[in-house]
């Protein structure tokens, strides 16, 4: 495994034991709920991790694509974020406040695709190790969220209510634009001067 | 034969290292008041204060609703400011190691740069005084109490609004600088986060009255009242907390962070001790009174 997936390991173990203790010592199983939407978010924070490279001034000019170079971390972060998450809907069931499956697990990618992004797009920009940044303010922002949710009494996520059309396609925009953002600012930097050194050759 | 350089380093005069400490301080302050993840929450405060203006809104039925936005904003990410402030000594080791003062020093200035988040945490909570006292909130109906002056002494509802709001604003940016110093490690800032968050929740009762969150970092001093639709109607203090212990509680909690900041390097560690000592006797008075 490479260096870059043990913040997301750590991440992916904290958020189950954290739901684990809400899930034992919460009598009242009052704050369960709001434990797990900070655990998936904690999960689709712990993705931005994946990004990092530490090495970035040597690696973006290696001859292996940044994505063949990063698949690796990748696979083992989606491994390891879905493993924390198949615990969390465990210790849920058990406690009987699991959340429907389809509904949370979609929300889950759509907020790991947009952590992911954020990492990416910091990266294009200079930042070697976007994930200390994106991961909490993932959090938090998935928080802030929450909060305006419940002050203006409209359910944002797709697990508050039932999921209505504008909700599901709201959801998807998010989740379709951070994709977009991930295939344009994850482009190989290292291949844009042979382009340009091509189009140059052929205007010769 | 040796033919090395020899340093002859002066001793600072007390003078010149309170000066030097002073600059620093102002230094850093600078660096956390420019950072961007303190600059967009801020800017996001400013647009709800414009709305809330705009809208003619004091706090309706809630009028301490809005510290949840100060502590959430300025205190959460304030955490993460800190924390990225804090470790970015790391990464530039070489860098800071050319400065001529002591770890310990960069960390004690960090910890006063941390004021610049109290201070706008103040900021917010003065507009809650001033938008509140334009527009009186009022139970509904208005025979309803709510937890501001026109029900409660200012003895109350001050401490509980510095307690919620500004303190709140303070203590995340320590903890920042506290888990920086102690897990400088990738990850710690998002595990800094999420434990505080996961342990303030978990600690507040869902029950009205649950004495027991006064043990969170940020303990909601207010119980609110629903009619049958689940708006709120009214609010009242919890009546087993005095605000004003549980303000000396948080205010503790937030010297208790420096120190354990503090003590991560050698020196002065009697006198921290120290500190540490007295602050955690104090921490468990106002505690203790508190819940009397």
């Amino acid at each position: 495994m490479t260096r870059t997936s043990w913040p997301a390991a750590l991440t992916a173990l904290a958020a189950s034991a954290l739901v684990l203790l809400a899930a034992a010592f919460q009598q009242t199983a009052g704050a369960l709920p709001f434990v797990w939407r900070v655990a998936e978010l904690a999960l689709a924070g712990g993705a931005a991790y994946l990004i990092d490279d530490a090495a970035a001034q040597l690696t973006t000019v290696a001859p292996k694509g940044p994505w063949r170079r990063r698949a690796p971390a990748l696979g083992a972060g989606a491994a390891l974020v879905a493993g924390g998450w198949l615990t969390i809907l465990a210790i849920l069931q058990w406690r009987g406040a699991r959340p429907p499956l389809a509904e949370s697990s979609a929300e889950l990618v759509v907020m790991c695709l947009v952590a992911v992004s954020a990492a990416v797009l910091l990266f294009r920009l200079g930042d070697p190790e976007p994930g200390a940044i994106v991961a909490p303010v993932v959090v938090v922002l998935g928080l802030g969220l929450t909060i305006v949710a419940s002050v203006v009494g409209s359910p944002l996520y797709l697990t508050d209510a039932d999921p209505a059309p504008g909700r599901v396609a709201g959801w998807t925009a998010a989740g379709a634009v951070a994709v977009l953002v991930i295939v344009v600012a994850g482009r190989d930097g290292a291949g844009e001067p042979k382009r340009v050194m091509r189009a140059a050759a052929g205007r010769v | 034969m040796t033919t090395g350089l020899t340093h002859a380093v002066a001793p600072r005069s007390p003078v010149a290292e309170r000066a030097t400490f002073r600059a620093l301080a102002r230094a850093d302050a600078r660096r956390y008041a420019r950072h961007p993840l303190f600059l967009v929450p801020c800017a996001i405060l400013v647009a709800l204060i414009f709305a809330n203006a705009i809208d003619r809104k004091g706090g309706g039925t809630n009028p301490l609703v809005d510290t949840m936005t100060i502590a959430l904003f300025l205190g959460v990410f304030g955490l993460v400011v800190a924390h990225r402030l804090t470790t970015s000594l790391l990464r530039t080791r070489e860098l800071v190691g050319t400065v001529p003062v002591e770890r310990q020093e960069r960390t004690a200035s960090l910890c006063v740069a941390c004021l610049v988040s109290a201070a706008a945490g103040l900021v917010a909570a003065s507009y809650l005084l001033v938008a509140n006292a334009l527009w009186p909130p009022n139970g509904q109906p208005s025979s309803l109490p709510v937890t501001w002056f026109s029900d409660y002494p200012a003895s109350d509802v001050l401490p509980a609004l510095l307690a919620m709001g500004p303190v709140a604003a303070l203590g995340g940016p320590l903890l920042g600088v506290a888990v920086a110093r102690w897990a400088p490690f990738r990850g710690s800032a998002l595990l800094g986060v999420v434990v505080l968050v996961v342990a303030t929740a978990m600690m507040e009762s869902d029950e009205p009255g649950g004495r027991e969150r006064l043990v969170s970092a940020w303990p909601v001093l207010i119980d609110e009242h629903v009619d049958g639709n689940g708006n709120v109607v009214s609010t009242t203090f919890t009546s087993g907390i005095e605000p004003i212990w549980a303000l000396g509680w948080v205010l503790c909690l937030c010297g208790l962070a420096v120190v354990a900041a503090l003590l991560r390097d050698p020196g002065h560690r009697r006198r921290l001790l120290i500190a540490g000592g007295a602050l955690t006797g104090a921490a468990a008075a106002c505690f203790v009174l508190a819940l009397s």
